[in-house]
């Protein structure tokens, strides 16, 4: 086992070669790292922060936001060894098969390539975030053991499955620089240098190839990194603001020559109250409610809708949740009074919960992240990012309780109330997910994406992005399950690169 | 054999029967008679006939206000037409279903009810 590397001991002017590259700590970085572990590939791991946070270094991050109100860039992500799996709320799914294709009622939409593409990686991604068993598309695994599932009939929407990464011996997510930094510590062609702020990607003179990185430390330090091939895996934010900033060569910035980076910026919506459920019976499997231990894991019961029916009514997706109990007022307790005899129902022992939900917001490229005049302490442009979020993705998620609220009577389950209408209330009690997306875009066309369908940047040889940023549709899931396993993939590239 | 069970019955235990009888169909009236004398009474309305398909016509009436306040244009005696063709040959709670099978909702308040039930209700508030 070897010690990490403090970027702050290497002398300024120092030179250093590797093969491969991995700008960034966070789950992308380290899988990655591991993913190519006892190869002959010898890598360079540069990580901004340390193992624990440290605030001179998280202000890197500050940033400005307009537009729809937003979190601070410098509060939705953290910049040390970890990255912000150190914030991570644990949930994972799969993205839905739907996210990957292209649809003609959803502009900008589909990725390069299936989920089956994907899906050979997704037990090494389950694994790594110890989420227990890949088991989401196997309901009877959870109904059989922990109580049925809300009864909802024929229909656009059904129960789906989230599991939760809990770390061995915690009910605490995985922390990825916690947990890996041991592993990470024992890869013998591995090298992980902490405080390496990476402030330049530099082009070879033709603009076809990364000639090499600059590297800055706090303390003042500069030095060089010659890489082969670079990965850049600053999460959704920052890899857009690297290639930015780095237009020493192009003046747009590193694969920006189609204007695309920092266009289509995307997070997951999380409106709270979004409606009431009301079950006539009351009865409730308490997976509904709270993550519940199963299988080495937790896991917890959402309501999604349906491929098909997001493509028959041209809805995205979304995860509804089921929360706390609340009473109804005296409309609500005529309304469920009114319905239940109407359908000759006894709903003397009803009750009514609060529902949460995960949305998915339409692609739009003038949600965005610029370069701003400000300058952190290292010298690097900050970020300006351009909030929006269109009435039709409200509009959209409401079809999908409309849709809910329809089965639950048919069914004679229940019935619904929503909650918002204006688009005033929706951002009343709108949260984020802290999820940064789309910001690097996936295309075969580079007129419609910053990489390609490997994640290489278009044009540029040996660069390439990992992670949610090159998310061009979103999908609900949260996606660092996702972006593991897209990142694994391009482990699998790169080992093929290197061979070859 | 007959006249023997004949002497068998005595007087004082059939008299007993009898007022025992009486004073149940005297109890048996009073229940079902007194709940049809505490039942709220409406005033007559055209739409009687059907209003008398709601179970619980006065939480119908509360949802009813609701609506004619989102809809202040509420036509009762066009919608009372139209409910009075789809009712006559079908059940409320068939007609509900096939509103829910065709995905004929209506929005009151944020609350998502099938829309024959939401037009009765709008009449049982116009009739109240």
């Amino acid at each position: 086992m070897k010690a990490f590397l403090d970027a702050r001991s290497i002398p300024a002017g120092t030179v250093l070669d590797t093969d491969l590259a991995i700008i960034g700590g966070g789950p992308a970085g380290i899988a990655l790292a591991l993913a190519l572990a006892n190869t002959p590939i010898r890598v360079l791991l540069l990580e901004s922060g340390g193992e624990a946070f440290e605030p001179q270094t998280q202000a890197l991050y500050a940033g400005s936001e307009t537009g729809t109100p937003y979190l601070k860039l410098e509060n939705s992500r953290l910049r040390y060894l970890g990255g912000s799996s150190n914030h991570w709320g644990g949930w994972c799914r799969p993205l839905d098969a739907i996210d990957f294709e292209q649809r003609s009622w959803l502009p900008h939409s589909g990725w390069p390539f299936s989920r089956t593409e994907l899906e050979p990686y997704f037990s090494r991604a389950q694994s790594m975030c110890e989420a227990g068993p890949f088991i989401y598309d196997d309901p009877a695994k959870w109904t059989q053991s922990f109580g049925a599932s809300i009864p909802l009939g024929e229909g656009g929407v059904y129960t789906t499955y989230m599991q939760f990464s809990k770390t061995r011996d915690s009910y605490l997510p995985t922390h990825f620089g916690e947990r890996y930094g041991g592993d990470l510590k024992r890869v013998p062609n591995l090298s992980v240098m902490l405080h390496a702020n990476v402030t330049g990607l530099r082009l070879a003179t033709n603009a076809r190839s990364l000639d090499h990185l600059d590297v800055a430390t706090l303390q003042g330090g500069r030095f060089t990194v010659r890489p082969k091939y670079t990965v850049l895996a600053v999460g959704g934010i920052e890899n857009a603001r690297l290639l930015l900033a780095s237009n020493d060569v192009v003046q747009a910035g590193v694969g920006n020559g189609h204007d695309l980076v920092g266009r289509f910026f995307a997070d997951h919506p999380i409106p709270g109250d979004t409606a009431t459920m009301v079950l006539f019976n009351g009865a409730i499997s308490n997976y509904y409610q709270q993550p519940q231990p199963a299988f080495g894991a937790y896991f917890r019961a959402a309501l999604t809708p349906h491929d098909a029916f997001k493509n028959r009514h041209a809805v995205l997706c979304s995860l509804a949740t089921i929360e706390g109990e609340v009473q109804l007022d005296g409309l609500g307790q005529s309304a469920v009074a009114a319905t239940a005899s109407t359908l000759g129902i006894d709903a003397a022992n009803m009750r009514a919960f609060t529902v949460g939900c995960g949305m998915e917001l339409a692609p739009d490229p003038e949600r965005r992240l610029t370069l701003s005049d400000e300058r952190d302490t290292l010298g690097m442009p900050r970020l300006n990012l351009d909030m929006r979020i269109s009435d039709s993705d409200f509009a959209r998620y409401r079809d999908t309780l409309k849709e809910l609220g329809r089965q639950l009577l048919a069914a004679r389950t229940g019935m619904i109330r929503i909650n918002h209408k204006s688009r005033e209330s929706w951002l009343s009690v709108m949260d984020w997910g802290n999820h940064h997306m789309g910001t690097t875009r996936m295309h075969n066309d580079p007129r419609q994406g910053v990489v390609d369908a490997n994640s290489q940047v278009h044009g540029v040889s040996n660069l390439y992005v990992a992670g949610s940023s090159v998310f061009p549709t979103y999908g609900a899931s949260n996606p660092t399950l996702n972006l593991i396993a897209l990142t694994l993939r391009l482990a699998d590239r790169l080992k093929m690169v290197f061979r070859s | 054999m007959t006249q023997s069970w004949k002497s068998a019955i005595s007087r004082r235990p059939v008299l007993s029967g009898l007022i025992a009888a009486l004073g149940l169909a005297i109890a048996g009236g009073i229940a079902f008679e007194v709940p049809k004398l505490s039942r709220r009474r409406y005033k007559p309305s055209p739409y009687d006939d059907l209003l008398a398909n709601l179970p619980d016509r006065e939480n119908a009436a509360r949802i009813g206000a609701a609506v004619i306040a989102e809809s202040p244009a509420f036509d009762a005696n066009r919608t009372a037409r139209a409910l009075g063709k789809s009712l006559a040959d079908n059940s409320l709670a068939g007609v509900v279903s096939a509103d829910l099978a065709q995905g004929r909702m209506d929005e009151v308040r944020g609350w998502l009810l099938p829309q024959t039930l939401t037009q009765l209700c709008a009449l049982a508030a116009k009739a109240s």
